[in-house]
């Protein structure tokens, strides 16, 4: 198999595994459509050449491509407008795999094939994407590294080739036979050790990966979305703002951070209450109630912004509970209560509180900053939600209650034309006869007493063309709460029943140590609130699966579960970490543990601790190996283990190097000083001796090279003496008599002042 | 082979990375972008960054006008695909902040993980590398020659993979750059590779400084070294053929010319030693009166000696703004001066050859004093630098140098009218019969051939 066909098969799987992914996330079949184009043209154009484009109509099909993808662009949904681009690349994809492939169509289709990757990441949220990319990864590194590979041979062949054009003033050719035999590159390159390389490469890489994914701060720009050319104001990651897109709750509903800190007491003794108490008082599932959407449009949710807010004036005598709330930094000026509030107040200095006159919602002072968190009370009574506001609203002047029936309920009636299905189907199941609660409930049972219906947080669409609303209620019947409120929200709008969708949170737990009751993310709940009988009822057409899955997410399972969850619970911090849980999870440990580190290295350093002592208690407790203070230690140990050993080389290298160069000097040729002032003499002459030339060849080819500045000097030929004294000392172990020796001096220092003159002359 | 060869040229990511360092601290200076998200952490990051992308980008910029003071000679490149690579994780990384997609950041990792592992890889597969070259000394022009590129790999653990050797070989401000592929070499182990070069042009030559680049696995990022790995190469003006009209010149030359006396021997050749007799000499050449003796067979040694002594005076005078033309006349006079000096030293050992280079520099050259003056005269011929300058009465001193006076002198130059009126006007009488040879094709078709190129 040559390293072309390997290429080609490796690119293959490559986009075809692209291509399955998107079309897993996408929920549709079309781009997987790429593997049988891929595996096609892989036989039949690349393979066998039976047939290929040629560029023009490829460039043609191209520019049908564009022109589908526009067209769906233009008339889908929102969602569509997304898709749109991927199926561009999956287009774009095909187009190029149907071409005989060159280098740069290569190119293309890997970087097609990665783009196609990062439109799935945008289209789901699931954990077989993780899997999917690490797979990926390989795949890729394998495809890259044998690309390379490719071209690096096939210019070696390009550049043989080469060797006879002309018009250059230097040519080359590369001959480069590793181990000197094989005349096959491929049969000698691409084996198992290169594939063991590539998978070593992609563990690396994906380490590298995970350190950027985990580090880089989550500084996110500005208010855009993906799916929505609008700009949305203060969206939150909890979901908890002014709009809110259908499924975004479920970013959070599998996160097990607490967001909400609640204490009961008696308003009266402001005794706070028992485990018991609270428990009676908040129920099984009690429901706090955050923010209220009114408006529902191509699958947002979005406030009606009125703006009436009021503040609570004073306290009530009337309220016998004092609910006091801390809430985490939610990005989002929603607070939360459970049943029928009285009064409410801030309990950080100068900041407010208010109510929204009409949704009754909560919210903080709209200049307190979102990224702190919030602490306030509430005072209630023992009964339901909007009992007081019922009563209160009774009370109220006309202009209030014209403006609420006709202001704020006109909208709660709407239903989007794109919803007619839905509208037919509320009708066809509410009965002109019977009342607008009977109605209300019997849309609430189709929702949670039908098998056909499922609690699930894959989000992944079905048909992205239709409304996710009416996707979900025909296609997918699967979804979280927030689909479900909104389902009935707009089916009870379809049989005139104004409604509206309200998110908060559902059940909690009570830590007796702290005397609080615990409310995390994964608590997270949509609701729906229909005004019949002039009054709000609330109804909750969840599936009864949802608390079970809240359960289990708080109770954990089996072994095997428990290791799948605890991935799934990673998976889901890391596919829904925000800012403040970077914070807390990466950089706040991080810095404590250097702050912990540099305290005890200071204690080291003055003689507080012993070294020794802190590195045998460490050693001694094994449940410190494996923690972050651990990997820690270890590198530390490490870093100093592999200075040693660096040192220690250097130092052995040293030794080794002087113990050389005095053996070297002991068996040194022997020097001829008389020799080596003549070499020194005519090195200013610029004549030096070459390696090639013995003594004998280098004084004759010198002194006769000089020879007519010599002569003009009225220097006498020597060569032949002084070859011979050299000789004679060098290689005949005589020694030079005193005499010779004399006489050589003098004519060494005559040649010397014979080039000294010159020198001085020419100045 | 790059036939592009430029030195102190402007590094355009150098100018980029300083930009771009610039930009973030000016930015982050202006709208408290990180300050205002993650407090003053943000800010200490940014300004890290944004320094130390300028400072590297600055090094980089020095390093391309001024090579010779990096320290280091590692150097960095992007190539097209790293760019395209680089402008699509940047494209996910801002989409991913904008659209607030932890996903898609993701995604943008996993491409930034490779990249950084892509340059990581190829700055350690750069170390710990040694490249040991063999090339000859001296060549001909135009004669393909092949150099031999020894690649060590001393690290202790870490094989290497598709490093590209490239060499330079240049000469004054002119260069090529050939490149030999490695494709891998264990590690404490070594690979040879070779690279075939063609000079077409007589010179003295750098060979080196040689430069190990690589961009394995991916081929996202390209790192190199620059080893000093130098070597000196003599190219040779290309000799070519003297034509029989030389050879008869010469003959007439001689005839004039010399009074030698040698005993001519049975093949009209002379006598050069006589030695024992081996099995298989011609009778004939038995030297009989020597025989008788010493008691034993001696055979006379005979060696062809057709040619006889010759002063060749090479003028290196060229007019100031010669043409191209000029320039390969001039070439051509050298061809032939130096075609000439091999055969006649080729021809016989006991010819005299003397050579006069009258040029920028002045150099005498006296052919029998060794094997070895051959090199110093064709070094001579190949660095030979024309000149303007050139005097004529220089050719024409001290020309009695030498041990035979009575030889046959040529004259090689480009102005053979100028060099014929001043002999006629100069009383020596030895430069009654110099010959003197132009050095355009005409004035040269009668006695010399160029050689082709293989």
């Amino acid at each position: 198999m040559t390293m072309r066909t390997v290429l080609l098969i490796s690119l293959t799987v490559l986009l075809s595994l692209s291509g399955i992914f998107f079309a897993v996330a996408e929920g549709s079949p079309l781009a997987g459509f790429s593997l049988l184009v891929a595996l096609a043209t892989l036989f039949f154009v690349d393979l066998d050449d039976l047939f290929a484009v040629p560029p023009t109509i490829a460039n043609m099909l191209g520019i049908v491509a564009f022109i589908v993808a526009g067209f769906e662009f233009f008339n889908g949904e929102i969602e569509s407008r997304l898709l749109a681009g991927g199926h561009l690349i999956v287009y774009l994809t095909w187009v190029f795999m149907i071409q005989k492939k060159e280098m740069r169509h290569i190119w293309w289709l890997c970087a097609l094939s990665i783009l196609q990757i990062a439109t799935a990441s945008v289209l789901t949220t699931d954990i077989w994407f993780g899997w999917a990319l690490i797979g990926y990864s390989f795949v890729a590194t394998w495809t890259m590294s044998v690309f390379q590979l490719y071209r690096a041979t096939q210019q070696q062949t390009q550049n043989a080739k080469s060797e006879k054009t002309e018009d250059v003033e230097a040519k080359f050719i590369v001959s480069d036979r590793w181990k000197g035999n094989s005349a096959n590159a491929d049969y000698r390159i691409l084996n198992w050790r290169f594939l063991g390389i590539s998978c070593t490469m992609t563990i690396l890489g994906l380490f590298i990966s995970l350190l950027f994914f985990l580090f880089t701060p989550r500084i996110w720009i500005g208010q855009f979305s993906f799916l929505s050319d609008e700009a949305m104001s203060g969206r939150a990651l909890t979901g908890f703002t002014d709009e809110v897109r259908l499924g975004d709750m479920g970013e959070i509903l599998e996160n097990n951070d607490v967001v909400l800190e609640l204490q009961l007491s008696h308003t009266n003794t402001e005794e706070p209450f028992t485990q018991l108490e609270t428990e009676k008082f908040l129920g099984a599932e009690p429901l706090f109630r955050g923010t209220v959407m009114e408006l529902y449009e191509n699958g947002r949710w979005k406030q009606l912004g009125s703006n009436n807010y009021q503040r609570f004036l004073r306290r009530s005598r009337n309220a016998p509970i004092t609910q006091t709330y801390h809430v985490s930094a939610i990005g989002s000026p929603a607070l939360f209560s459970f049943g029928d509030t009285v009064f409410a107040t801030s309990l950080i200095k100068d900041r407010r509180l208010f109510r929204e006159q009409f949704s009754d919602e909560l919210k903080r002072d709209p200049e307190a900053p979102l990224n702190q968190d919030f602490e306030y009370i509430v005072q209630s009574t023992r009964s339901p939600t909007d009992t007081t506001f019922a009563e209160e609203r009774s009370f109220k002047s006309r202009i209030y209650r014209l403006e609420f029936f006709r202001v704020y309920q006109r909208p709660l009636r709407y239903v989007p034309r794109n919803l007619s299905r839905v509208a037919e189907l509320a009708q066809s199941l509410a009965s002109p006869e019977a009342s607008d609660m009977e109605n209300a409930q019997t849309l609430e049972k189709y929702f949670t007493q039908s098998s056909e219906f499922t609690y699930s947080l894959n989000l992944s669409i079905k048909d992205a063309s239709v409304d996710p609303l009416e996707d979900f209620i025909f296609n997918r019947k699967t979804g979280h709460c927030e689909y479900y409120a909104s389902a009935m929200t707009m089916m009870l709008r379809a049989v005139g029943i104004p409604s509206r969708l309200v998110s908060g949170f559902k059940g909690g737990s009570y830590h007796p140590e702290r005397e609080t009751y615990l409310i995390r993310q994964l608590h997270a709940h949509s609701w729906v609130e229909a005004y019949i009988d002039d009054r709000w009822v609330t109804f909750d057409p969840t599936p009864a699966t949802r608390s079970e899955s809240v359960s289990e997410l708080e109770n954990g399972k089996t072994t095997f579960s428990n290791i799948k969850d605890r991935l799934n619970s990673y998976w889901t911090q890391g596919v829904q970490m925000s800012k403040r849980q970077q914070q807390e999870l990466i950089y706040r440990p991080l810095q404590n543990l250097g702050q912990e580190s540099w305290e005890n290295a200071k204690n080291i350093i003055q003689g507080r601790t012993s070294g020794l002592k802190v590195l045998l208690d460490f050693l001694r407790s094994p449940e410190q190996w494996f923690s972050l203070k651990g990997g820690l230690v270890a590198f530390v140990l490490m870093t100093i283990v592999s200075g040693l050993i660096w040192i220690g080389r250097k130092i052995w290298g040293l030794l080794s190097r002087l113990q050389i160069e005095h053996r070297m000097s002991h068996n040194r040729r022997r020097r001829i000083e008389f020799y080596e002032r003549f070499l020194k003499i005519l090195q200013t002459q610029n004549l030096h001796q070459r390696p090639t030339q013995t003594a004998r060849e280098f004084v004759e080819s010198s002194l006769s090279s000089l020879k007519p500045k010599l002569d003009a000097k009225g220097f006498p030929d020597w060569s032949e003496d002084f070859i011979r004294m050299f000789y004679d000392v060098r290689f005949g172990e005589q020694d030079l008599p005193r005499e010779e020796a004399q006489e050589i001096d003098r004519r060494l220092s005559a040649l010397e002042a014979c080039f000294e003159k010159k020198k001085e002359t020419a100045k | 082979m790059r036939s592009t060869f430029r030195r102190g040229q402007l590094s355009v990511h150098g100018i980029a990375f300083m930009i771009i360092g610039l930009g973030l601290v000016i930015f982050e200076m202006q709208t408290e972008f990180l300050k205002s998200r993650i407090g003053v952490t943000g800010r200490i990051v940014i300004f890290v960054c944004g320094t130390g992308f300028s400072v590297w980008g600055l090094k980089e910029v020095i390093a391309g006008y001024f090579p010779g003071l990096t320290k280091t000679g590692y150097s960095f490149r992007l190539p097209r695909e790293g760019l395209v690579y680089l402008v699509i994780m940047c494209a996910l990384f801002i989409g991913s902040l904008i659209g607030r997609n932890n996903l898609l950041l993701m995604v943008f990792a996993c491409l930034a993980g490779p990249f950084v592992m892509n340059g990581w890889i190829t700055f350690t597969m750069l170390r710990m590398l040694k490249v040991t070259r063999i090339i000859p000394q001296r060549i001909m022009a135009g004669e393909p020659f092949t150099t031999t590129i020894i690649l060590e790999n001393r690290k202790s653990w870490l094989t290497v993979w598709l490093m590209t050797v490239h060499d330079v070989v240049s000469r004054k401000e002119d260069g090529s750059t050939s490149e030999v592929l490695f494709i891998r070499i264990p590690s404490k182990q070594s690979r040879q590779g070779h690279y075939q070069l063609r000079l077409r042009q007589r010179g003295l030559y750098n060979v080196g400084p040689v430069s190990v680049t690589t961009s394995f696995p991916l081929g996202l990022v390209e790192r190199g070294n620059r080893l000093e790995v130098i070597d000196k190469l003599y190219v040779y003006p290309r000799t070519g053929y003297l034509t029989p009209a030389w050879r008869k010149l010469m003959q007439h030359s001689t005839e004039l010319v010399s009074d030698v006396r040698t005993m001519p021997g049975p093949f009209h050749d002379e006598m050069s030693r006589i030695r024992e007799y081996r099995q298989g000499d011609d009778p004939r050449m038995i030297h009989w009166r020597t025989s008788a003796r010493v008691s034993d067979l001696m055979v006379c040694e005979y060696e062809e000696s057709r040619d006889r002594d010759l002063m060749l005076i090479i003028d290196g005078w060229l007019p100031d703004g010669a043409s191209s033309v000029q320039y390969e006349d001039f070439e051509r006079g050298l061809r032939f001066a130096t075609t000439v000096c091999m055969e006649q030293l080729r021809g016989s050992r006991i010819a005299s050859l003397i050579v006069r280079l009258s040029a920028k520099t002045n150099y005498d050259w006296f052919g029998d004093h060794g094997d070895s003056h051959m090199d110093d005269l064709l070094d001579h011929l190949a660095e030979l630098t024309p000149s303007y300058n050139v005097l004529e009465t220089h050719l024409f001193d001290n020309l009695d140098q030498g041990k035979t006076q009575k030889r046959r002198i040529v004259i090689i130059t480009c102005r053979p009218k100028q060099i014929q009126s001043r002999i006629q006007r100069l009383t020596d009488v030895r430069l009654g019969d110099v010959q003197v040879y132009g050095t355009s094709q005409q004035e040269l078709a009668q006695v010399f051939e160029d050689a082709s190129e293989a």
